[in-house]
């Protein structure tokens, strides 16, 4: 763990840090898009841990009884892990609204705005971080892991197969609506070095 | 004639990219600024002649710059380099009194097309 933190220098680090704040601002522009508002953006965060210590790198960002809707979205080529999605359930409720959808919103209709929204967001924001590194990705099919769980019983150890995490998080808000997500994209360790070398390049054109 | 440049934005290597795009004819200092409230500080007691700001940052964002700098009667040119590439972004931002607007990711000849289209070079 010490050895990969090594790796990520501070240069690195914000290499990759704007990296992911350049493909958020296209995810963002996505869900604005779809939802016909204006998406606010936060600052993503970055940080390598060790999977059993997840709980703990998350601690804080959701209160311990918030229930979400989880979907996960995995993805594979040169830059291979998966996207989770994180949604608040209250937030959900307003999804039909938010998408312009007429009429009573069945458990069918709700799961595939779910699975919709978690493609645009995943999709765009690892299009935005593979363009930019010039790193081919392709996805499978998203799936809900969860309608209601909380961040701690989600994040349990076992939960997640990495060993180590390279954990990106980017939250999106809506103005004047509940609703908002978190994006976690886990990337595996072999995917690291050639990352680094991408990022060397794009510092060395500097 | 451009005297000093404020390049506000959090990410070093972005602020490394808009400082090796500015025209080789602004033979001038160069200040840097890694969130809102740094670039008000160095905007009052520098007095740069253009400022290049970021959006999304720590502290206070490029929002917030815009308003404090419209507040104060700036007429600083601002060119706003923005990974949020939304359409009210943009809006809100000429709104608030930037000159211009440039989409992250920048391509090569971006600042320099902008300057000159404002005047500046």
């Amino acid at each position: 763990m010490n050895q990969l933190n090594e790796q990520f220098d501070e240069d690195r680090r914000d290499a990759l840090q704007e990296v992911v704040n350049i493909a958020m601002g296209q995810a963002g522009d996505s869900l604005a898009k779809l939802f016909d508002t204006f998406v606010e953006l936060s600052i993503p965060k970055f940080h390598l841990c060790d999977v059993a210590d997840l709980n703990q790198a998350l601690s804080g960002r959701y209160t311990d009884t918030e229930k979400l809707t989880i979907l996960r979205q995995p993805f594979s080529g040169q830059l291979r892990g998966e996207g989770i999605a994180l949604f608040n359930n209250s937030g959900v409720d307003e999804l039909a609204g938010l998408m312009g959808y007429e009429g009573e919103v069945t458990a069918n209709n709700e799961r595939e705005m779910l699975l919709d929204v978690c493609s645009i967001l995943v999709g765009a924001c690892l299009n935005g971080i593979a363009s930019q590194l010039d790193m081919a990705v392709s996805y499978t099919a998203p799936s809900i892991i969860s309608n209601s769980t909380t961040v701690e019983d989600f994040f349990k150890p076992g939960s997640i197969q990495w060993r180590y995490a390279m954990v990106m998080e980017i939250r999106l808000t809506l103005e004047q609506y509940a609703f908002n997500s978190n994006m976690l994209l886990f990337l595996s360790e072999d995917t690291f070095q050639p990352l680094i070398e991408k990022l060397d390049q794009m510092l060395d054109g500097l | 004639m451009i005297n000093s440049v404020l390049v506000v934005d959090d990410s070093k290597m972005s602020r490394k990219l808009v400082m090796k795009s500015l025209p080789e004819e602004w033979d001038a200092p160069i200040f840097q600024a890694a969130n809102g409230v740094e670039a008000l500080e160095l905007y009052r007691e520098k007095s740069p002649d253009v400022i290049f700001l970021d959006l999304t940052m720590p502290e206070l964002d490029g929002f917030g710059v815009l308003a404090a700098l419209q507040e104060e009667g700036s007429k600083t040119p601002v060119i706003v380099i923005s990974a949020d590439v939304q359409t009210e972004a943009y809006e809100r931002a000429i709104t608030l009194g930037a000159r211009s607007f440039i989409q992250k990711p920048m391509q090569a000849g971006d600042v320099k097309k902008v300057v000159k289209e404002l005047g500046l070079l």
